[in-house]
């Protein structure tokens, strides 16, 4: 059963820096991403936008010549290093001024950053990257399907999301709880579908 | 870990879509797809959303938000003071409070704040019974303030793993035995912090892989008892449908049994979650469709695989079984049992879990295979109830003959031939509880394998015999086995043959025809059929004869026998192409039905009716007749093959009729009950499967067909451990619709995807050796269909010449190419695509010499026959050559003639003809 590809990878076409295209959808996409991690990570929003700048900088320079090793691990891999020495070099900067930095809840005591600053152990802050990661996929699928279906599935679903049970949204949506089921199988294969061809387009 | 790889290599293909792209998916990505397996994608998607938080609540910095859910939002959360962690939960209420918070996000996040009801007394629950439950494997519950109108719990942060991915991973990292050690020991510790609940009167609902968490040390901690309640008292959150979590309930919770639940219901829980960590599958897979799985939750019982028993021993194995039994009263009485159960296996003392009893056994067969199970479970239920088998067999010959026949010494003989049964069925029984110790699913076909191969070694006396040989016939067919079923009824009427009165003869000979038609031979079903006409054209009209087994008539009059005796003729007529007998003998058939004043029959007729309309070309009054045979039968007592029958029928007379809305109900229906009856891998079952498959894709609902028919394809392709591919022919089916549903839905991939299902199709064909020109003729016509969507006509052309030459070299047979030439042929002839296409492919002296050939193969009045001579007829009248032009039309002419004259008229050939007019110049 082979079918050739001839699509090439979101990533892959980040190697061509004129793919302008490819860019925007490449920053549209993982913006969000570097955003929630840089909060979550303790840093002011304020912040977050300048790590998220500074990120999307630095890739732009190094991504032509990104090559996907598989030894080096995955493209996200490379992001949470690229992401973890902006947030390092924020804090770096926010505590010189001040002399306050005990005020973060930082992780990671690693100022240095890049692969070296890789000590025995995982790094804490990648555990929470690639909980943040996961989360991004969803949230991109979940944002397409909010795109594409029907705002009455998209609300039945929402219901649902929020743990209501699945005779009272039948009730209200004057329907039966199998067509609300249906909803929710339809919103999952969907999801599954996108979130694996997200995934895809990062080889 | 048992299956693991193949899910992995699965997922694996699927996100690449090509072995070129290979690349072995991770770890991480792994665990963001397996998401979808549970509901943990729907916590995945709410918790995705939600608003990045910087604010404080009740002194504490909020970190984030960590799950929506029914019980209210939970957030990690710091105490500022003393840098602890901790987690808090709110219901979502005043949701202004974190609105006013400062969130990074904007757009989506609006989307996702919406008030629900709110429920203190939920909410005040949770925290007495926190409040109460002070434990280890709890969690613990810190303080309860207030903060602006909302109530806050603030319990402990768990830095931790949801058990079925702590329990992965330790079966990845450790030692077999030790990795067994752990998982049981984390089992037992989370079993006795639900003990201790239970000794307190309050049952959990809710316990499932995503609320037990296990931290450090491999300690586990439950969480969540949001759903908690009391024992004994009316459930508070809910006062009807279910609570909690679909594929983690109980039988009890999905009925909506509220006086059912109770310390036991947590008991199933525990057995699944354990199940889950022992076999690294869920006992019931979540990605069923939600009808499915309450089916599944109800009868189904989780297999432990052989791979699963390397892992998994024995005693363990049982120990999980009992505490997911179905029936609330054979689980351990509560969670401190069940704790005490898994100690003792750790301990390495026996566990008080055993293999269940004969009778239960027995007692389960009859309810996992009701229709099919039920003569020869009632049999093993008399033996081991010691009960007489004698006085069974006694009642049937009463019902056989006349009671005053029946002598003392026969009496004896009944009794002599009852302690045979009973050695017969004991070895069936001993076989039976090998299989059924650990919970293998033992089929309906495999008991009644054994029955027939032990029923021919043993000698048996003809009265004996004849009873249970009439019950096994009846059960194969139940079960869908028609060869089987035949042979059963032709020894039968071997036995029955000198003696009887010909009234009970006729009887025999309606089984077999009915038999002989679903086993593919209509000639045999249309001769036998009208044997039994013949002997019942001489009774008087007031005869009967008592019905068997699982017939709903109780007993038969010469009207009903005759009524279905037309039946049987109209039928196979149809499968031979007769239209006009066959709509003549489901008249008469219809007539007698109703004078015999039998709803049963007169359904029976109906339906049957419905096909002959059908054939006749009138679909529409078709369908409506399928459905009236609905209408008719529903409420009635039917067999499940008969009532489904009707269903299913009715169903595919909608899709033919263009009604596929219409269709659905019935085959929705249909497939429940095959599902229930015959399981999921049984030809029946699938074989509406498919039809629903059709009728979804009819629908244009081609997300839900691709699914359905996904699922028969996986089903239907042999297993490891099986030698033939019995059900090669479903699977074929399978992929031609599921070419046709990808096309439909065209997402990306799409058309590759049905290139390949049709490729695939064929290749079934080739491999499964299935003779059948009509599977290769619809086969390669829709790979043609497929290749003229995928690409350009000359290279589908070299394509369908590979897999003409292929048909040829395989079947050894070279009308078999001359059948996909004329298919393909006429398909690449059609107007749209240029005359070189087909040309490259096939030229007018070749179309005329695989007519010739196909006539002579398989037939003037076949299906293949009639392929050759519409596609000569299009090659000859899109020449432009005068003398082949003449012969096309005198071709047309003598067609229109043969047509008209009663030629094929079943198939509505004179339509295909008439369609394939060329267009006028």
């Amino acid at each position: 059963m082979s079918v050739p590809s001839t699509q090439l990878t979101l990533i892959a076409r980040l190697q061509d820096p004129k793919d302008e295209r490819a860019w925007k959808r490449f920053e549209s996409r993982y913006r969000g991403l570097v955003l929630r991690f840089s909060v979550r990570q303790g840093l002011q929003p304020t912040d977050a936008e300048d790590v998220s700048q500074a990120v999307f900088a630095a890739l732009l320079r190094t991504m032509p010549t990104f090559r996907l090793d598989p030894e080096k691990g995955r493209f996200r891999n490379y992001l949470f290093r690229v992401v973890r020495n902006e947030i390092s070099r924020v804090r770096a900067k926010d505590a010189r001024p001040t002399g306050a930095a005990a005020a973060l809840p930082l992780h990671d005591g690693v100022v240095s950053g890049g692969d070296a600053g890789r000590e025995s152990g995982v790094d804490p802050s990648e555990k929470a990257f690639e909980e943040e990661w996961i989360n991004h996929h969803f949230r991109i699928a979940m944002a397409e399907i909010r795109r594409t279906f029907a705002s009455e599935s998209v609300a039945m679903f929402e219901r649902l999301m929020r743990g209501e049970p699945v005779e009272s949204i039948a009730m209200d949506c004057k329907t039966t709880p199998q067509a609300v089921h249906k909803v929710k199988q339809r919103i999952r294969d969907k999801m599954k579908a996108l979130v694996e061809r997200q995934i895809a387009d990062e080889a | 870990m048992g299956g693991e790889p193949t899910r992995a290599a699965t997922t694996q293909s699927r996100i690449t879509g090509s072995p070129d792209a290979l690349r072995a998916i991770d770890d991480l990505e792994r665990t963001a797809l397996a998401a979808f397996e549970s509901d943990a994608w729907m916590d995945r998607a709410s918790r995705s959303e939600a608003p990045v938080i910087v604010g404080e609540v009740a002194g504490y910095r909020l970190v984030r938000v960590v799950a929506r859910g029914a019980q209210g939002t939970v957030y990690e959360a710091v105490e500022p003071r003393t840098g602890r962690r901790v987690a808090i939960k709110r219901l979502i209420r005043n949701e202004d409070v974190l609105d006013a918070a400062k969130t990074v996000t904007s757009a989506a996040d609006a989307a996702t704040t919406c008030a629900i009801p709110i429920e203190d007394t939920r909410f005040a629950r949770e925290t007495s019974v926190l409040a109460a439950l002070a434990h280890p494997n709890i969690v613990s519950l810190l303080s309860a303030p207030e903060s602006d109108g909302a109530r806050l719990l603030v319990m402990e942060w768990i830095e931790g793993e949801s058990f079925d991915r702590w329990a992965d991973e330790v079966w990845t990292a450790r030692e077999p035995a030790d990795a067994l050690r752990v998982v049981v020991r984390a089992l037992a510790d989370t079993a006795r912090a639900v003990a201790v609940a239970h000794a307190i009167g309050i049952v959990h609902r809710d316990l499932k892989p995503t609320n037990v968490l296990v931290g450090a040390g491999d300690t586990p901690k439950v969480l969540d008892f949001g759903l908690a309640k009391e024992i004994g008292t009316v459930d508070a959150t809910r006062t009807q449908g279910f609570a909690g979590t679909p594929s983690w309930c109980s039988p009890e919770q999905i009925d909506g049994r509220a006086e059912a639940i109770d310390a036991r219901t947590d008991v199933h829980a525990l057995g699944l979650l354990a199940y889950r960590a022992l076999t690294g599958r869920a006992a019931f897979d979540p990605m069923l469709p939600i009808g499915t799985l309450f089916e599944a939750i109800r009868y189904a019982v989780p297999a432990f695989t052989a791979d699963d028993r390397r892992r998994v021993p024995t005693e363990l194995a049982l120990v999980v079984l009992r505490a997911m039994e179905k029936d609330p009263a054979r689980r351990y009485a509560n969670a401190s049992a069940l704790a005490d159960d898994l100690g003792r296996f750790l301990a390495g003392e026996p566990v008080e879990a055993h293999p269940p009893g004969a009778i239960y056994v027995a007692r389960t067969l009859v309810r996992r295979h009701r229709a099919a199970a039920t003569a020869l479970a009632v049999a093993l239920l008399a033996i081991f109830a010691g009960t007489a088998l004698a006085i069974m067999f006694a009642i049937d010959a009463t019902k056989a003959r006349d009671a005053e026949s029946i002598r003392a010494d026969e009496a004896v003989a009944a009794r002599v031939s009852a302690e045979r049964m009973n050695d017969y069925f004991r070895d069936l029984l001993a076989n039976l509880r090998e299989r059924d110790a650990v919970g293998t699913p033992t089929t309906a076909a495999e008991i009644i394998k054994v029955a027939v191969s032990s029923l021919d070694s043993r000698p048996t006396r003809p009265e004996l015999e004849r009873a249970l040989r009439e019950t096994l016939a009846q059960v194969l067919f139940e079960i869908g086995d028609y060869g089987g079923a035949l042979r059963q009824y032709e020894r039968l009427l071997e036995l029955v043959e000198a003696s009887e009165p010909p009234i009970e003869r006729a009887r025999v000979l309606l089984q077999i025809a009915g038999a002989s038609q679903f086993a593919g031979l209509p000639e045999n079903s249309n001769a036998y059929a009208k044997e039994a006409l013949a002997l019942l054209e001489g009774l008087p009209p007031d005869a009967t004869t008592a019905s068997r087994g699982s017939d709903p008539a109780p007993e038969l009059s010469v009207g009903a026998l005759r009524a279905r005796a037309y039946g049987s003729i109209s039928v196979s007529a149809m499968s031979l192409g007769r239209a006009a007998e066959a709509l003549a003998a489901a008249d008469e058939a219809l007539r007698l039905a109703e004078a015999s004043g039998s709803s049963y029959e007169v359904a029976s007729a109906l339906s049957k009716r419905a096909l002959a309309l059908e054939g006749s070309g009138d679909i529409g009054s078709a369908a409506e007749s399928g459905q009236r045979a609905v209408e008719t039968a529903r409420g009635l007592e039917l067999p499940p093959s008969e009532w489904t029958r009707l269903l299913h029928n009715a169903g595919i007379l909608f899709t033919a009729a263009a009604r596929p809305a219409e269709a659905i109900p019935f085959l929705d229906e249909a497939y429940a009950i095959r599902l229930r009856e015959f399981g999921e891998r049984n030809p029946r079952t699938l074989h509406t499967a498919i039809q629903r498959g059709y009728a979804l894709r009819s629908a244009s609902r081609a997300d839900e067909a691709v699914a359905a028919l996904e699922r028969v394809i996986e089903l239907a392709s042999p297993r490891a451990n099986e030698t033939g591919d019995a059900l090669a022919l479903h699977r074929q089916n399978a992929l031609r619709l599921i070419g046709a549903a990808y096309l439909q839905r065209g997402s990306e991939g799409d058309r590759a995807r049905a290139l390949q299902a049709n490729e695939v199709a064929v290749e079934t064909w080739f491999s499964a050796n299935l003779n059948s020109v009509d599977r290769l003729g619809s086969a390669v016509r829709s790979l043609t269909d497929s290749l003229i969507a995928d690409m350009d006509a000359p290279s589908a052309a070299a394509r369908l010449r590979a897999v003409a030459d292929r048909a040829s070299e395989v079947s050894g047979r070279p009308e078999a190419a001359a059948l996909v030439r004329a298919i393909a042929a006429r398909r690449l002839m059609e107007d749209r695509h240029p005359r070189d296409a087909w040309m490259s492919f096939t030229d007018v002296a070749t179309c005329r010499a695989d007519r010739t050939l196909l006539i002579e193969s398989y037939g003037a009045q076949s299906d293949a026959a009639f392929e050759g001579e519409l596609t000569l007829l299009r090659a000859l009248e899109r020449s432009d050559d005068p003398a082949l032009l003449a012969e096309g039309a005198a071709l047309r002419a003598s067609l229109t003639e043969r047509t008209d004259a009663g030629f094929g008229a079943a198939s509505g050939r004179s339509r295909q003809i008439e369609r394939m007019r060329p267009k006028a110049p």
